[in-house]
């Protein structure tokens, strides 16, 4: 039988919608990029500068990670786009072979460095290694995203902190949007990478409101919701998600940016978020706490050093089938291995999640999934306000009563 | 355990250690590699990623200093050390000391050990000692003994350590005959005398006719920089005159930080074991091994690239070096290891630039593989050896 060779198509993303929650505006889909397809809603770990914190790529496949992060602040200062490039990109350099995002390198900078100062050309700030005056442009950012190759870059955008108020907010969304211009317009790989923008707009409901139209009106492929992971109240929080979510368009994926605790998680699901990405679960784990549901453990904790049982009796990952508390209390902060072994334990937590979302979902018993989520994590039903807030939006109502 | 000799040479000799109790099936072939743990753990590894580099049973040496940790919970629980660490499959030696920590001198007293946990220091007397073993319950495990001394110890010094380490294993092997948990565990008696010809005669005789299943040749002080750098014509020397003293069918361990030119020299002398704190401490320090060991020729060879930035050994490339910033190649063409495979020297270099966990990772895996493969190598050096002077 001669092998019929159908034309490759040119969308660097497809995303199909498999399910939709009957209750609230949680969906699961598969979203196709050029390096693999993802199964969302989807977490995605941060391997700041081109590694997962002592992980192996195979290792990380194992645990069914889809896709992760790079961080081009980093990348671009080290190893540099110029041997990115030479090499083939990150997923060469590193080699990965799913899918990966990058950031624009503008949130590191501003977080990162002192003297960072925004103007309208872009981000002014004096160079780590020698002091001397350095710009990071829109057009300087998607060069170096186009040599990393990630399947999806992020633009360049004014990150202000969510607590600023008054005009600088504005300020920052509408040049938010000119350089998403800016960075489309020098985007020389848009057949293979896909540039996302980033809504702005601090808690403004009209400023969001605002970015998020203006975003549709470019040729994108995916939205990213921006400025929420830090200082802003949880009922500012899932009330600027809710909203971004209710005008950014239901055929697209949304990315919350820099969102990882498993409640955090699980509830903007439920507000129809599609991607997430935090340093949460491999941070922690460096510090020798395992991630569970009911919360979180310290194993550096004395309660656990006659504890013979795994992390999560119901964990299927490498560590929990040969390791228990009590040997982990031992090495955690002390040895090496025990940041590997609590990593993969978190990450798997993490993955573990996720599926249970994506799989409730397409079973449309989502509510479901939530309340026994909830349960295990909140025993005594005292569900912080906020979550009873947000899920109630979005017509789940949680069983309180005992 | 049970100890067989295989192929005896004037140059060495092959063996195999079987009949653990706990791992029936298992044998292990020397001149052997013991895994360097540190708190139960191969640096930087662990059980997944050790999988990736071997299907093999592996050896597991575990110094005391990180093993202490384990104390509470095995005495506690019904776990042995091996099962505790989450490496039941594998063979648990218990050492005294660590290959990689050389010890500095002057803190051992006349009844007991100076341990140097990361913690901090702790003090082992043979009770404690005695303790430590029936708690953690290895399959191997050696005689306490004061091993402080090296090339510049005193007369008096080396005296006093070779009277302490013969009372220790007085009271370590009365302890052993009358311990029920320990039946299935194999005593080996140390050996101490820094380098001091006289002194080590003086106390391997007394050892060899005792009813132990093996020897620890110790008390040299060769760990980390020390074993690396250490005359080993001095060491070759005296390691002869014990293994003259000593009775032929009993194990010979040997532990120490040596260059793979002074361990082959060794195993020429009949030393049985020893422990991978050579390629971890090179990993350590952000190195790759590539020298090359022929077994007709029984020659090695040597890579030459290195940068000469930093003092590196003739068998090492240092992976920091800013040479290696563009080169697309894998450590060592030819090399079977996951790094190897999978990865670059350009990609490993960026890990260490950035100081990234990965980086140590990597360099264990090729390191360890690169080891157990010499290891391969030299057996087969030994077999291919016509000068036989027995056979199985």
């Amino acid at each position: 039988m001669k092998l019929i060779m159908t034309a490759k198509s040119t969308k660097p993303l497809v995303f199909q919608v498999l399910a939709e929650c009957s209750t609230s505006k949680a969906r699961t889909s598969l979203l196709t990029l050029p390096h693999h397809t993802v199964e969302t809603p989807v977490f995605m770990p941060v391997g700041t500068q081109g590694t997962m914190k002592g992980i192996l790529p195979q290792q990380l496949e194992n645990l069914n990670c889809q896709i992760i992060l790079g961080n081009t602040y980093h990348l671009g200062t080290r190893p540099g786009p110029e041997l990115m490039a030479k090499v083939g990109g990150l997923h060469k350099f590193m080699n990965w072979n799913r899918a990966l995002l990058t950031d624009s390198g503008g949130f590191q900078m501003v977080s990162l460095l002192k003297l960072a100062e925004i103007t309208e050309e872009g981000v002014n700030f004096s160079s780590p290694f020698d002091g001397t005056p350095c710009m990071l442009t829109p057009e300087r950012s998607i060069e170096i995203q186009n040599a990393i190759g990630a399947d999806i870059i992020m633009q360049l955008d004014d990150v202000v902190k969510t607590t600023t108020t008054g005009p600088r907010v504005e300020e920052a969304m509408q040049r938010t949007t000119r350089w998403l211009d800016r960075c489309i317009a020098a985007h020389k790989r848009p057949d293979e990478q896909n540039i996302f923008p980033i809504v702005q707009g601090g808690l403004d409901p009209e400023l969001r409101q605002q970015s998020a139209r203006l975003h549709t009106e470019r040729e994108v492929n995916g939205y990213a919701v921006g400025g929420l992971s830090g200082g802003e109240s949880k009922d500012e929080f899932w009330r600027a998600v809710h909203l971004s979510t209710n005008i950014l368009p239901k055929d697209k994926p949304r990315y919350l940016m820099g969102v990882g605790f498993a409640l955090d998680l699980v509830v903007c699901c439920a507000l129809g978020i599609d991607m997430f990405d935090c340093v949460f679960p491999t941070r922690t784990a460096r510090f020798g706490c395992a991630l569970v549901p009911s919360g979180q453990l310290n194993l550096k904790q004395k309660a656990y050093a006659s504890d013979f049982s795994p992390i999560d009796d119901e964990c299927d990952c490498s560590t929990c089938a040969r390791y228990t508390r009590a040997f982990l209390h031992t090495i955690v902060t002390m040895e090496s291995s025990a940041c590997q072994l609590l990593t993969i334990h978190n990450l798997s937590y993490q993955m573990r999640l996720m599926r249970g979302i994506r799989e409730s979902i397409k079973e449309d018993k989502f509510p479901t999934f939530i309340q026994e989520f909830l349960n295990k994590l909140y025993p005594g039903k005292d569900y912080p306000k906020w979550v009873i807030d947000a899920l109630s939006a979005v017509n789940i109502n949680l069983n309180e009563s005992q | 355990m049970k100890f067989s000799l295989q192929y005896i040479t004037k140059k060495g000799r092959l063996g195999s250690i079987s009949e653990i109790e706990r791992l029936p099936l298992a044998a292990f072939d020397t001149p052997l590699m013991l895994f360097t743990t540190s708190g139960g753990t191969v640096p930087h590894l662990t059980h997944e990623t050790l999988e990736m580099m071997t299907k093999k049973s592996l050896a597991l040496q575990l110094p005391l200093a990180s093993n202490l940790r384990a104390l509470a919970a095995t005495r506690e629980s019904k776990f042995n050390i091996a099962e505790f660490i989450g490496m039941k499959e594998s063979l648990t030696l218990c050492s005294v000391n660590d290959p990689l920590v050389p010890l500095p001198g002057g803190f051992n007293q006349k009844n007991s050990v100076a341990v140097w946990k990361k913690e901090g220091r702790e003090s082992v007397n043979e009770v404690a000692y005695m303790d430590a073993m029936e708690s953690l319950r290895p399959d191997l495990y050696q005689t306490l003994c004061d091993s402080e001394t090296d090339a510049e110890s005193t007369a008096k010094r080396l005296q006093r350590s070779v009277k302490s380490t013969a009372g220790f294993f007085e009271y370590c092997l009365e302890r052993h005959k009358n311990s029920k948990v320990l039946e299935k565990s194999s005593i080996l008696a140390s050996l101490v005398g820094g380098f001091c010809s006289e002194r080590r005669r003086q106390l391997t005789k007394e050892m060899a006719s005792q009813p132990v299943d093996g020897f620890v040749i110790d008390g040299f002080n060769v760990a980390g920089a020390k074993g690396e750098s250490a005359k080993v014509e001095l060491v070759r020397e005296l390691v002869k005159e014990t293994i003259a003293d000593l009775p032929e069918a009993k194990l010979r361990v040997l532990p120490g930080c040596w260059s793979p030119e002074a361990l082959w020299d060794l195993v020429q002398e009949g030393v049985d074991v020893f422990d991978s704190s050579l390629p971890t401490a090179v990993a350590e320090r952000g190195s790759a091994l590539t020298f090359k060991f022929c077994p007709k020729t029984k020659s090695f060879s040597y890579n030459f690239e290195h940068g000469g930035e930093n003092e590196l050994k003739s068998y090492e490339i240092s992976l920091k070096d800013k040479t290696y910033f563009e080169r697309l190649e894998p450590i060592l063409e030819g090399c079977e290891c996951v790094a190897c495979k999978n990865h670059t020297k350009a990609y490993i270099h960026h890990l260490m630039v950035t100081k990234e966990l990965l980086g140590h990772v990597l360099l264990m895996l090729h390191n360890l593989h690169h080891y157990q493969l010499f290891f391969d190598k030299m057996r087969e050096a030994i077999r291919e050896d016509k000068e036989e002077t027995a056979e199985s």
